[in-house]
């Protein structure tokens, strides 16, 4: 099985990713997706021009990422997704994306998001697309590094934001 | 005289400023910006737009950064790709500053922009080599 991993990360490809995920794991391509990101043609240009060694920069639409990750040659490679939001890493998952673990990574201040930690500021919309995620039976990380620790994240996250979870 | 803005990942643009000034002077037009943790690249090109106005004197501006294809290297590259005069060098280090700083009087940013690659690259030296040519 190769290497498939799926991080959100609103700062998307940028030097956590490229020295010590690229380091780590053998990534043959970094998907990064978002709607809004991909149809501005310049952050394309931009992130495909600074691929990390080894590896090829694809940016997608939601489901143009979906599509390939489902196509039989992304089955021989090593792939990283980066989708910029929760809302769109969860996205992929009810889209028809399977992953086991989806990685909570930088999520910066926005108006109306709270803070996690020092790195992590979630809104009502991302904290209540994790709990779909969770629901669905998805592990739920924040791993900023390779290394760090890979428990379920989901109780604290419920934790933190008991006012923005879904009655169920 | 262009404007330089250092663009780093910490406060590493401070110290390279502080130390390049032990060499080559107390500087005009020379500021650091810093990613931190909590930053968005939308909230660095803000800080970094702030600071190319602050040193731009009409002649433009070279940011330089530490990492390309990080951070401080896409925020940057976004504001030059969609305005005039402004060039971006990466692998920012001490070598590669103060030849600049020195050479930056009269010079064009893209002469700058080569003096820095230049200077950047000659800065590293394997001491085996130096010994044993």
């Amino acid at each position: 099985m190769h290497f498939r991993h799926l991080r959100m990360d609103n700062r998307l490809i940028h030097g956590q990713i490229l020295v010590s995920w690229n380091a780590r794991y053998k990534i043959d391509r970094i998907i990064v997706t978002n709607d809004k990101v991909a149809s501005d043609p310049i952050q394309v240009t931009l992130l495909k021009a600074v691929a990390p060694i080894g590896a090829e920069v694809s940016v997608f639409s939601l489901d143009e990422t979906v599509e390939y990750c489902n196509s039989p040659e992304a089955q021989d490679e090593g792939i990283f997704i980066i989708a910029k939001f929760p809302e769109d890493g969860v996205a992929l998952l009810e889209r028809g994306l399977e992953m086991d673990e989806i990685n909570l990574g930088n999520q910066a201040f926005v108006r109306g998001s709270k803070k996690l930690s020092n790195s992590v500021f979630l809104t009502d919309t991302s904290v209540r697309a994790m709990q779909k995620a969770h629901e669905m039976g998805v592990k739920i990380t924040c791993r900023m590094m390779p290394d760090d620790p890979t428990k379920e994240f989901w109780p604290t996250i419920e934790k933190s934001f008991p006012e923005w979870l879904e009655d169920k | 005289m262009v404007g330089i803005v250092i663009v780093t990942h910490g406060r590493m643009a401070t110290g390279l400023i502080e130390a390049a000034e032990m060499i080559v002077g107390e500087q005009e037009a020379l500021v650091p910006v810093h990613l931190q943790e909590m930053d968005d690249v939308e909230g660095l090109m803000e800080r970094v737009t702030k600071a190319v106005s602050q040193v731009d004197s009409g002649q433009g501006a070279l940011i330089m950064v530490d990492l390309p294809g990080a951070s401080p290297f896409n925020a940057s590259a976004r504001i030059a790709m969609q305005q005039d005069n402004i060039g971006v060098v990466t692998g920012v280090s001490l070598p590669m500053l103060a030849e600049t700083l020195v050479q930056r009087d009269g010079s064009s940013i893209q002469e700058l922009i080569d003096i820095a690659k230049n200077a950047g690259m000659i800065g590293i030296k394997d001491l085996t080599e130096i010994l044993n040519p």
